[in-house]
């Protein structure tokens, strides 16, 4: 186990799965194993009867029942997964950065956190240089061969065309245990926003995107739940965002 | 949060002295400027409201665009520049912050108007009526144009 980072002062927790799964459980007044609740404290996250005061609104929205998101972004080689839960005024975002380790936890306002999942999607890359001369549409046969395409450093599959590629897959579940729906595809092609749907015969179609649009979207799952989000693109079979913390 | 028709006017905008003349509907109010700001009356919350602001410089095109950007990135909280166009010779940028402590989507029209400056229009709206008000405010800063 990872020793937890907490400085709130600069807004860092950084810590494992299993010290936040305990830091939950203390906060919720259940039993934590004395080992991992010394550690906890060691780090200033404990307080008595309960969380260091900072860490409430966190810690709040992690057990809570609130609607979930999960971000899962897709660079070559490389794997980022965001997990949101949203609490009563904002909401907790777990970040497992590629190569797994430390969870990074921060809570944010609900429009806060809308501007960070739209900007990891690829909305405001326009900023930075990107968006002009949108790539042509492209049509690839299954989701898989739509991921295959990162599993390696190397350019490969439907995306070898680009020099710097990245996917994004959005889920959402209004509440902890329910069933997982994907509400949003995006795929960053040497800086241009591009969107994934679904096409004919279970086909993806990879299409120039409305930025504005999949702003919109994103801050609807965000703060909207379900059936606001309108029009999702078939969820890839057996995967969901899952009721855990992160 | 109070519920208000769509954008039913044309603005007769710069008038021969330079000043920002702004016609709206009856039941708006315009606060005194600069920048002109106008909301419909009685409304509750920080937005939607349209903003009516002349600039002093000549900028245009790509360089407009490119200052544009970097005015919002450098002047607002939290800034996502979801969009940028250039219909015409106007540049329209979309935006993401946070004003006030409230999220809003602002969107701006920017129209050089030579010697005489910059005419800018903004309208913002919050993030939680996003869904009703983001085509609204383009329609909104679209249809505000220079008369004179």
């Amino acid at each position: 186990m990872t020793r937890p980072a907490y400085a709130p002062g600069d807004g860092v927790l950084a810590l494992d799965q299993p010290h936040l799964r305990a830091l939950v459980d203390r906060a919720a007044g259940r039993p934590v194993d004395p080992g991992v609740a010394r550690a906890l404290d060691d780090a200033g996250l404990l307080a008595e009867g309960g969380v260091d005061p900072p860490v409430g609104p966190i810690v709040a929205a992690l057990g809570g029942a609130g609607r979930r998101l999960r971000l899962t972004s897709r660079r070559r080689g490389a794997l980022t997964v965001a997990t949101a839960a949203v609490g009563r005024s904002g909401a907790a975002l777990v970040v497992l950065a590629p190569g797994g380790g430390a969870l990074h936890v921060r809570y944010l306002s609900l429009g806060g956190l809308a501007r960070h999942l739209a900007r990891r999607v690829g909305v405001g890359r326009l900023a930075e240089g990107g968006g002009a001369g949108p790539p042509a549409t492209a049509e690839v046969a299954a989701w898989g061969d739509l991921v295959r395409a990162f599993g390696t450093r190397s350019p490969s599959g439907w995306a070898a065309a680009w020099r710097e590629a990245e996917l994004h897959e959005l889920r959402w579940v209004a509440e902890p245990g329910a069933p997982a729906r994907t509400a949003l595809v995006t795929a960053v092609l040497d800086g241009h926003l591009v969107e994934v749907g679904p096409g004919d015969g279970g086909r993806y179609v990879v299409a120039p995107a409305d930025p504005v649009g999949v702003w919109a979207r994103v801050r609807r799952c965000v703060s909207g739940g379900p059936g606001l989000c309108g029009g999702p693109p078939p969820p890839p079979p057996g995967r969901g965002a899952g009721p855990g913390t992160g | 949060m109070n519920a208000i028709a769509g954008p039913a006017w044309a603005a007769r905008a710069v008038d021969a002295a330079g000043d920002v003349v702004v016609d709206l509907p009856g039941d708006w109010v315009v606060e005194v400027g600069p920048p002109t700001v106008a909301r419909p009356a009685g409304w509750s919350g920080v937005a939607p409201a349209v903003v009516v602001a002349v600039e002093p410089d000549v900028v245009r095109g790509d360089d407009l665009a490119a200052a544009v950007v970097g005015a919002a990135l450098a002047r607002l909280g939290d800034p996502v520049v979801v969009d940028v166009r250039c219909p015409g010779d106007d540049v329209e940028i979309v935006v993401a912050h946070r004003h006030w402590g409230v999220d809003v989507t602002t969107v701006e029209r920017h129209r050089c108007l030579g010697p005489r400056g910059r005419w800018i229009v903004s309208c913002s709206v919050p993030d939680t009526d996003l869904a009703g008000w983001a085509g609204a405010a383009q329609r909104i800063v679209a249809s505000l144009v220079v008369v004179s």
